[in-house]
């Protein structure tokens, strides 16, 4: 028991610590760097171990010495980079001051204590999920079979080589197998509490984002209620078919950063989005495909709004965003592992699915399958973010709801191209694509009816003083009309 | 808030209503019904699990723990669930594998597909995958073919030397174990 306590601390500090470190260069809140640095430690390490591994071929997750000294070396390097963080003032860039802001009505402040408790109502009852023994077969399928090769081969990155799977990236199973190391075992219910704790970091990155952005508290804790309840998915997702959810933790925040960069036009947002969706590319087959999509659309929001980032920052910032696909796709290359979503794909069967027979079928079956009927209260939402888009043109809501539309438009061209013709008929692929659409559109509608805000100087004035070129003044023509105009 | 944002302020108290009216219904319901599905789905896996449990006993029992060993393995009653946690619980022996890319699982009737059912498929599975023993749980098609009962579950042995030279399933298959 003790020891189990002790390898769950050792793990989440890990991953945790890891991610906290990697946020140095960006100025947030406190508790939101915390937060964020549990979503981004949670593939960022996986992606360390994969790299080493690959590289120099050493057992890192043995259960003799060896893995036991790469654990300790890792713990003690997090923990000296924390130790040096924390007490170097004059790098630290933990933003701690708020916007002054006119106090809440008491109105608000009911509903903000309701979101809360709906908040901590969603938490009891993914705790009452993930405690009982319950699995579905994704488990079994991928994620943990392939977390199990990971541990058994002392986390050799080709341990799948040959498997069906051989093309899913490695991210989430590393992660699982990093916990497993610490354990001693592997555990399909340990591995379960994973993703619960992801999404909490989530939850409460998203709201604390939202409140530096001058979202005000009970918008911001609408949105995470909204990011919760919207989908029914989100629930049962987080103890039953958990594999994916770090990767729809991982999106949304990065969707979050470019909206609030969007907003804010602060650079090092720009960065820490692409570094998300970077991310990202190392947690699902097809997750350079969203990234890509993704990237065009941030681009599109941002036309007529300025550069908004410093060239060193765009340049981090693609680099961020392309590293991680970059170093996957050069190892499948190097290990021959070109199975999974490399189906070859005719332009007869394309355009068999556009006709009569199955169009409309296809349609209908998404429409009857029982499973959807939660998706439609959240796509009323979407809907009502298109209506009303003429009448609040703002460059983040749009970019949240373009970015749902292109997720939709994938999932049609999914359904077109690489799913079998039963697998579109059934329809039950549908909230496993929206998973990670409704966080967007919930977002999206609580930037939507908060306003645009008061823009947060003091923030900036704080993060300016580090350099003496504050980013108060607008720089470019453009920008100065699109100030004029209340676009931002 | 900009004073140019045409965005009537009616719209925002609407919308503020219908979200947290849905957050409302959302949380009570799941409030309701999550015990229930719990309940419903641990009664539904009971059983699945209790057979692959059973199975993987007699796996342990009779086949050595090497990567070497190829398991081919047959329940027409599996939707696949039975399959993954059996891979899984035995890993380092390997499993014919049934679902691909190319030909993905035929709409659930996974263990219909020719290569499971007829005497030149199952020959053929064999020999390609280079299988050392077979388990037919819940009667398989495999049953007819060596004339045995669809009551019983059971463990063979191949002999890939005789399956090769074409002696026919019912000579090549060896029973190591029986059981019900």
């Amino acid at each position: 028991m003790v020891l189990t306590i002790v390898a769950w601390v050792l793990f989440l500090f890990t991953v945790g610590g890891s991610g906290f470190v990697a946020l140095r260069p960006f100025p947030l809140f406190r508790l939101e760097r915390v937060a964020v640095g549990v979503v981004v430690g949670a593939t960022l390490l996986p992606f360390g171990l994969f790299l080493f591994n690959s590289v120099t071929h050493a057992e890192i997750l043995d259960e003799g010495r060896a893995g036991f000294f790469f654990s300790v070396l890792v713990v003690v390097v997090i923990f000296a980079l924390l130790f040096w963080e924390l007490f170097s003032k004059r790098t630290s860039k933990i933003i701690t001051l708020k916007p002054a802001q006119p106090p809440l009505p008491p109105l608000h402040n009911l509903v903000r204590w309701l979101l809360l408790l709906s908040l901590v109502a969603f938490f009891y009852v993914v705790v009452e999920g993930v405690t009982k023994p319950i699995f579905g077969w994704d488990e079994f399928s991928y994620w943990l079979y392939a977390a199990k090769l990971l541990y058994l081969t002392g986390g050799a990155s080709t341990a799948l080589r040959h498997d069906l799977y051989s093309s899913y990236p490695l991210g989430f199973p590393y992660l699982v197998a990093w916990c497993d190391h610490f354990l001693g075992v592997t555990s399909i219910s340990a591995a379960k509490w994973i993703s619960p704790i992801v999404t909490l970091a989530t939850l409460v990155a998203l709201e604390r984002a939202l409140e530096r952005s001058g979202v005000r508290s009970p918008y911001a804790l609408l949105g995470c209620a909204l990011t919760a309840w919207g989908s029914f998915m989100m629930l049962n997702y987080n103890w039953l078919a958990f594999g994916e959810m770090v990767f729809v933790d991982t999106y949304a925040l990065a969707a979050l950063y470019v909206a609030i960069w969007l907003r804010e036009r602060r650079g090092e947002d720009l960065v820490l989005s692409c570094l998300l969706l970077g991310l990202t590319t190392f947690l699902r087959v097809d997750g350079t495909y969203i990234a890509v999509f993704t990237l065009v659309l941030l681009f599109i929001s941002n036309i007529r709004n300025g550069f908004a980032a410093s060239r060193r920052q765009w340049f981090s910032a693609f680099a961020l965003a392309f590293i991680p696909a970059v170093a996957w796709y050069a190892f499948r290359f190097v290990n021959h592992m070109n199975s999974g979503w490399t189906k070859r794909i005719f332009a007869a069967t394309v355009t068999a699915r556009l006709h009569s027979p199955v169009l409309p079928a296809l349609l209908h079956s998404m429409w009857a399958t029982v499973g959807n009927l939660g998706q439609y209260p959240i796509d009323l939402l979407l809907l009502l973010l298109v209506v009303t888009w003429p009448f609040s043109r703002r460059r983040d809501v749009f970019f949240l709801t373009a970015l749902s539309i292109a997720q939709l438009a994938y999932l049609f061209v999914t359904y077109l191209t690489v799913f079998t013709t039963y697998e579109a008929m059934h329809a039950s692929s549908l909230p496993r694509y929206m998973l990670r659409n409704d966080p967007l559109i919930a977002i999206a509608f609580a930037l939507l009816i908060s306003g645009v805000g008061k823009t947060a100087v003091s923030y900036r004035r704080q993060a300016g003083k580090r350099r003496n070129t504050s980013r108060i003044k607008v720089r470019h023509k453009a920008a100065n009309g699109a100030m004029r105009r209340g676009h931002n | 808030m900009a004073k140019s944002e045409r965005f009537p302020a009616f719209m925002r108290v609407l919308g503020l209503l219908i979200a947290l009216l849905l957050i409302l219904i959302a949380s009570l319901r799941w409030m309701l019904e999550t015990p229930h599905t719990i309940a419903a789905l641990l009664a539904h896996t009971s059983f699945a699990d209790a057979r692959a449990t059973q199975a993987e006993a007699v796996v342990l029992a009779h086949v050595p723990q090497k990567s070497a060993e190829v398991i081919l393995y047959l329940n027409p009653d599996d939707i696949g669930d039975n399959f993954y946690r059996l891979r899984y619980a035995l890993y380092p022996i390997q499993f014919v594998p049934y679902w691909s890319w190319t030909n993905p699982n035929q709409g659930g009737r996974v263990w219909t597909i020719p290569e499971f059912t007829t005497v030149q498929g199952l020959t053929s599975t064999m020999l390609k995958y280079h299988v050392d023993y077979v388990l037919a749980v819940s009667g398989p098609n495999l049953l007819d073919f060596l004339h045995r009962s669809h009551a019983h579950n059971y463990l063979f042995q191949v002999d890939a030397s005789k399956l090769a030279a074409g002696k026919g399933l019912a000579q090549s298959l060896v029973e190591v174990d029986q059981w019900s």
